[in-house]
């Protein structure tokens, strides 16, 4: 601030302190016009003019003021609040209440009591806030975030008491150290900044707004590792992103501004919209502060004011950590990073200018970076950010089971390395080890060896590892998923892969952990192991690997997953062989395996692990051959692994009973298992089938909102959720879902993708265009070019809908829906012409060797009997389009399904009906309204009226149910990349 | 008259007349107050209100010749003397802090049991440093509450030793109050410090 406008904000608020309360507001929307920030000052200092009565409680003279003892505080020690905690100490005085630290008698621990004194006890708006701070802290456990327990009440005579518990922090705040000893120590800051950003992170990922983000609401409590562990604290402003902006200022009094100015982004000031960005610019300025010890926004003395941050300050900092902190402090919240940990990730990339050597200084260099964070200097920086990036993660993990967000950390940085992980080992599986926010895909490693046995043992050997890896730590929750299939979906920042040689005796491994972004590889290992050393290979290969990936065995979980192991290395081997041959789909194979691992001299029937493996082998012969007697003997088997169950054992011991029609069979198993295991996403996605095929809709809704809820950062789950919300037609829920799925995983291309197709049964085709483009854009895979084609379809780009349709179908030549595509925008570009026959006959080809492997594939059905009723195949039409009735006779899909089949085979009158049905049953107007059917059907004098019997309004959309050419296509999203 | 007598009357002639006897006044004031602060009390009996005015008062007693002073020189005067209040008062806080940090910063001999319990002693800086800030916006203001603060005068002699309205001293102090309690509760020490260590 200038003295000059020191001046204009002290006339005003003389001039505002002299009129009634009430008037005030009034006076200073006349006095300041648009100048928000003008009017912020005169408020906040209102409203310290009256919540105070002056500096120091109102003290007149420093006699007053230094001689004024302190009140005594409530509480002595000994005393008992609320008949369960005990006052150890009396810790110090905050602007309304006390802090203590006292033992929870019920619970056994230490805890830290935070009281609001008697005279505020009795204000409800100032315990409601006190609630809030429960409600909106208790959202989020992160070792970085201060835990808060409860609220209570103490009631004592007259006294009457509003408390909270938190965690104690037993430390100083990161103020106090700033005071004392000006900025962070270089060897410190990386971590204590990065800390700070996963919590913050943490908060906001949670939808939680701090809003009074600043040194002095962290507190650094030591710890063992090298630098001490910041924790966010004081929630007492915090809110809720979700929350509506009424219920938000509800809050905060009228004409008062909360927060810390020092450290309050320009729209908080103003009282504008408020959110996770304005904790941005707070971090940012502390971050500045802590690194510099200096304000950037302060003026210092002898300095020129400028407008907005001093470049003084900032020109402290290293050239990225400036770069990024001026992004930080953009009055335009929209141009600050979107994600604390953004801010670090820029902090730590390297400089553009300058030597390349790194590791020394040039003196220009030097004496740019006089008196700061010189640590953040090119090269030494790239070093140490790995090995703090590491340590942050590795120690996290140690710290707490929560973890710093590993995958935050890193989080969202897939590039073109994943793409080409994926190609290079197509048919391969990846699955996930860790939840998306810190996932790291575990890559079947890559096996060499010189014979077919050899082979299937090594694949064994690698699906052992990585299924272990799965279960030691699906138990805490800590992941939410196992992709086999998804392969292209994974949207993973860190990557476990490797080779594995497998020869006579030995095994030799050679593993790295990769980062996907940039394809560094952050560890590397090499094992070597002699097959017949049992615990080497068994137990020893994952503890070896979990260090890898920074994850510590819990110890209980070992000896349970230990117990159903096996005894001796022979029955081993051969457990691993009948795993890979698994894998090989080898299942006979397999099972021979297996039953040797169990008849083996000492494994017998203690390796329960084995009787798993053969009842899943016959699990799988019997989905291939329908043979009941398969079923038998898999149930026999599992009985057998019953002696030491499993989530596993459950899980497909419920799949099992899934694929036999034994839904409430099935549904026992699944309970079983995710008692066993919480967490496990397939059992709730099975468990739900069971459900519903059993049409228990409030139980289905029951185990999904459990499976969301026990694991709100999994974004697979709430991605299941979409889908079935979109299947019930739930559609603004299923909205709501994908926008959260987009939030959790926004480097995943599977909620875009899912949005768009939302979007496109509800006419919003410019979206569907935007959203797919984006999906692409993550990740260059052939489905969502299906679902562009078809924003731009019904957006009446024909030409952009063939040209990415063509597209697919090149990418993909065997997948029957991308010649479905194809073929149905052939006929409405080109009519009957050869090309479109083509495609539709591909489409009834591919499609038909489809529904050989899975017969119930609903959309395969569907477009199979539609091709085949266009190419006059009529009879065969009609068998599938029987088919499709007796599988989901309810479902909307099936009537307009019907519909279009109908059309190509002219039965009008059934178009109709059908249309009708499934209208009826739920389907989107727009979803109807762009079947594929006849200009003849459209025209026909029955099809508006039946829409707008159903509240469709004519013109509504551009394409207004017949695909008409749009004037002016949207620019393609896709301009940069050639399609061929 | 003393010699000190003397040479502060002198001193302060020369300063209303635009004299550059600044820090020479300053030099005196402080040694004087600051002897007269570690003495007073301890001669006075238990119970003694201890008040800066007094201080400041006796000083000006003390140290200046008044029949052979105008107004103005005595607002010169209590400007100073309030301000070296404020150090003294700030460096005993010091002094204060480094002790309990060990360090070595020498103690200013305040009798401490009656000036101020030693909790304060932080707040006291803080406020000394907010001072300074503001000096940088509003100058006039600093000198308002230096005046009535520290040097504990009324409204009435504040205006007067500053030849300013006792409307204006309300104004300038109600506002300076305000900007220096926004500054001090809202900077980075509110309640959570309490949670740490102590």
């Amino acid at each position: 601030m200038t003295p000059e406008r020191w001046e204009q904000v002290r006339q005003l608020f003389d001039r505002a302190a002299e009129l009634e309360a009430t008037k005030r507001q009034a006076f200073l929307q006349a006095e300041c016009g648009p100048d928000a920030e003008l009017r912020a000052e005169v408020e906040r200092l209102l409203a310290a003019d009256q919540a105070s009565g002056g500096f120091f409680g109102g003290a007149t003279n420093v006699r007053t003021f230094l001689g004024a003892q302190p009140d005594q505080p409530v509480f002595s020690e000994r005393d008992i609040v609320a008949e369960r905690f005990l006052i150890v100490r009396y810790i110090g005085r905050g602007g309304m209440g006390e802090v203590y630290e006292a033992t929870d008698l019920e619970l056994h621990e230490q805890v830290a009591l935070k009281t609001l004194l008697p005279r505020y006890s009795a204000d409800q708006r100032h315990v409601s806030r006190f609630r809030r701070e429960v409600h909106v802290a208790r959202k989020v456990k992160h070792p970085n975030v201060c835990k808060i327990h409860d609220v209570g009440r103490h009631r004592d005579g007259s006294a009457d008491i509003t408390f909270l518990t938190m965690e104690l922090l037993d430390g100083e705040t990161l103020s106090d150290y700033l005071k004392r000893e000006g900025k962070l120590k270089p060897e410190e800051a990386l971590s204590i900044v990065g800390q700070m950003a996963a919590g913050l992170q943490a908060l906001h990922e949670n939808d939680v707004v701090h809003r009074d983000f600043k040194p002095g609401n962290i507190i650094l409590v030591p710890s063992d590792e090298a630098s001490p562990r910041p924790v966010i604290t004081d929630f007492g402003l915090a809110i809720l992103a979700t929350e509506r902006e009424h219920e938000q200022t509800a809050v905060t009094e009228p004409g008062h501004i909360l927060g810390t100015p020092d450290y309050m982004a320009p729209e908080h000031m103003a009282a504008q919209n408020v959110g996770s960005w304005s904790d941005i610019y707070s971090f940012g300025l502390v971050v500045c502060k802590a690194l510099t010890g200096r304000h950037p926004l302060r003026r210092e003395e002898g300095e020129q004011e400028l407008q907005g941050a001093s470049a003084q300050v900032l020109s402290l900092l290293p050239r990225p950590t400036e770069q990024v902190i001026r992004r930080c402090l953009s009055t335009i919240s929209s141009e600050r990073p979107t994600t604390p940990l953004d801010v670090v990730r820029a902090m730590s990339a390297p400089e553009e200018t300058g030597t390349s050597d790194g590791a020394e200084l040039s003196p220009a260099g030097e004496e740019r970076h006089e008196g700061a964070a010189r640590f953040f200097t090119k090269g030494r920086v790239l070093a140490a950010v790995s090995t703090v990036l590491l340590a942050l993660v590795l120690g996290g993990l140690r710290l707490d089971q929560q973890g710093i967000t590993l995958g935050g950390m890193l989080g969202g940085m897939v590039s073109s390395l994943q793409d080409d992980l994926c190609t290079r080992f197509p048919g391969e599986a990846l699955f996930c080890v860790l939840p998306p926010d810190r996932d790291i895909a575990f890559q079947p490693l890559d096996v060499k060896a010189d014979e077919k046995i050899g082979l299937a043992y090594g694949r064994g050997l690698s699906r052992f590892i990585g299924d272990s890896l799965y279960r030691l730590r699906a138990n805490k929750g800590e992941f939410c998923f196992h992709v086999r299939d998804e392969r292209q979906h994974v949207g993973v920042p860190l990557v476990l892969s490797g080779e594995m040689h497998v020869s006579a005796g030995k095994v030799r491994i050679d593993t790295k952990l990769v980062r996907v972004s940039d394809g560094q590889v952050l560890r590397q290992q090499e094992f070597e192991r002699n097959t017949d050393d049992l615990r080497d290979l068994h137990e020893g290969l994952v503890e070896d690997l979990a260090e890898i990936i920074g994850y510590e065995l819990d110890l209980e979980q070992l000896a349970s997953w230990l117990a159903e192991g096996p005894r001796d290395v022979t029955a081993f081997a051969d457990y691993l062989t009948g795993l890979g041959l698994l894998e090989e789909r080898e299942y006979e194979q397999a099972g021979e395996r297996f039953r040797s691992a169990l008849g083996g001299p000492q494994g017998g029937l203690a390796f329960t692990a084995a009787a798993r493996g053969l009842g899943d082998a016959n699990r799988a012969l019997f989905a291939q051959t329908n043979d009941v007697s398969w079923a038998r003997e898999a149930e026999q088997a599992y009985r057998q692994a019953s002696a030491i169950p499993s989530v596993d054992l459950y899980r497909s011991w419920g799949a099992l009973k899934q694929a036999e029609g034994d839904h409430e069979g099935a549904v026992l198993q699944f309970e079983q298992a995710l008692q066993s295991d919480p967490f496990d996403y397939w059992s709730h996605v099975y468990l739900l089938h069971s459900y519903e095929a059993l049409g228990n809709r409030a139980r289905a809704d029951e185990v999904l909102r459990d499976g969301v809820e026990r694991q709100p950062g999994c974004w697979l789950m709430r991605n299941f959720m979409a889908k079935v919300q979109m299947d019930n037609r739930q559609l603004h829920d299923s909205e709501q879902s994908l926008l959260k799925v987009i939030q959790l995983a926004p480097r995943n291309p599977s909620g875009y993708n899912n949005l768009a197709f939302l979007y496109l049964g509800e006419g919003r085709y410019d979206e569907v265009i935007e959203l797919a483009a984006k999906a692409i854009e993550i990740n260059d895979s052939p489905p969502f070019y299906l679902t562009l084609g078809l924003g731009y379809l019904y957006r009446g780009c024909i030409e952009d809908a063939l040209r990415n349709f063509r597209h697919a179908v090149g990418r993909t030549p065997q997948n029957f829906l991308a010649w479905y595509r194809l073929a149905e925008a052939l006929l409405v570009a080109t009519g009957d012409s050869d090309e479109t026959r083509e495609a539709f006959l591909q489409t009834a080809n591919l499609g038909t060797a489809q529904l050989t492997e899975q017969p119930d594939q609903r959309e395969a059905i569907c477009a199979v009997s539609r091709s085949l009723a266009l190419l006059g195949r009529r009879e065969e039409a009609l068998d599938q389009l029987a088919n499709l009735k007796r599988i989901a006779p309810s479902a909307d899909a099936t009537h307009l399904c019907a519909a279009t089949v109908h059309d190509a085979l002219g039965n009008r009158a059934e178009v109709f009906s059908s249309l009708r049905g499934g209208l009826e049953l739920g389907a989107t107007l727009h979803g109807a309204s762009q079947l594929p059917l006849s200009k003849q059907a459209r025209d026909d004098g029955r099809y508006w009226p039946l829409l707008e019997e159903f509240g469709f309004e004519r013109g509504e959309t551009a394409s207004a149910g017949s695909i008409e050419m749009a004037a002016a296509c949207p620019q393609s999203p896709m301009a940069g990349l050639s399609l061929h | 008259m003393t010699e000190t007598q003397g040479s502060v009357t002198q001193l302060l002639r020369r300063l209303s007349s635009g004299g550059d006897a600044e820090s020479q006044l300053m030099e005196i004031v402080y040694g004087k107050l600051r002897q007269l602060a570690s003495g007073y009390m301890r001669r006075e009996r238990q119970g003694h209100s201890f008040q800066t005015v007094d201080l400041v008062n006796e000083a000006y007693l003390r140290l200046v010749e008044q029949k052979d002073l105008n107004l103005q020189n005595r607002a010169h005067f209590f400007a100073i003397a309030a301000r070296n209040m404020r150090r003294i008062l700030v460096e005993h806080a010091r002094g204060r802090m480094a002790e309990k940090r060990g360090g070595g910063l020498q103690k200013i001999p305040l009798d401490e049991e009656l000036v101020y319990s030693s909790d304060r002693a932080q707040p006291l800086i803080e406020l000394d440093e907010a001072l300074d800030r503001f000096e940088q916006l509003d100058p006039s203001a600093v000198r308002v509450i230096e005046l009535r603060f520290f040097g504990g005068l009324t409204v009435p002699e504040t205006a007067l030793a500053l030849g300013i309205s006792d409307r204006t001293v309300k104004r300038r102090w109600k506002s300076g109050r305000a900007w220096l309690a926004s500054e001090l509760s809202s900077g980075e020490n509110n309640d959570t410090r309490a949670m740490g260590a102590g």
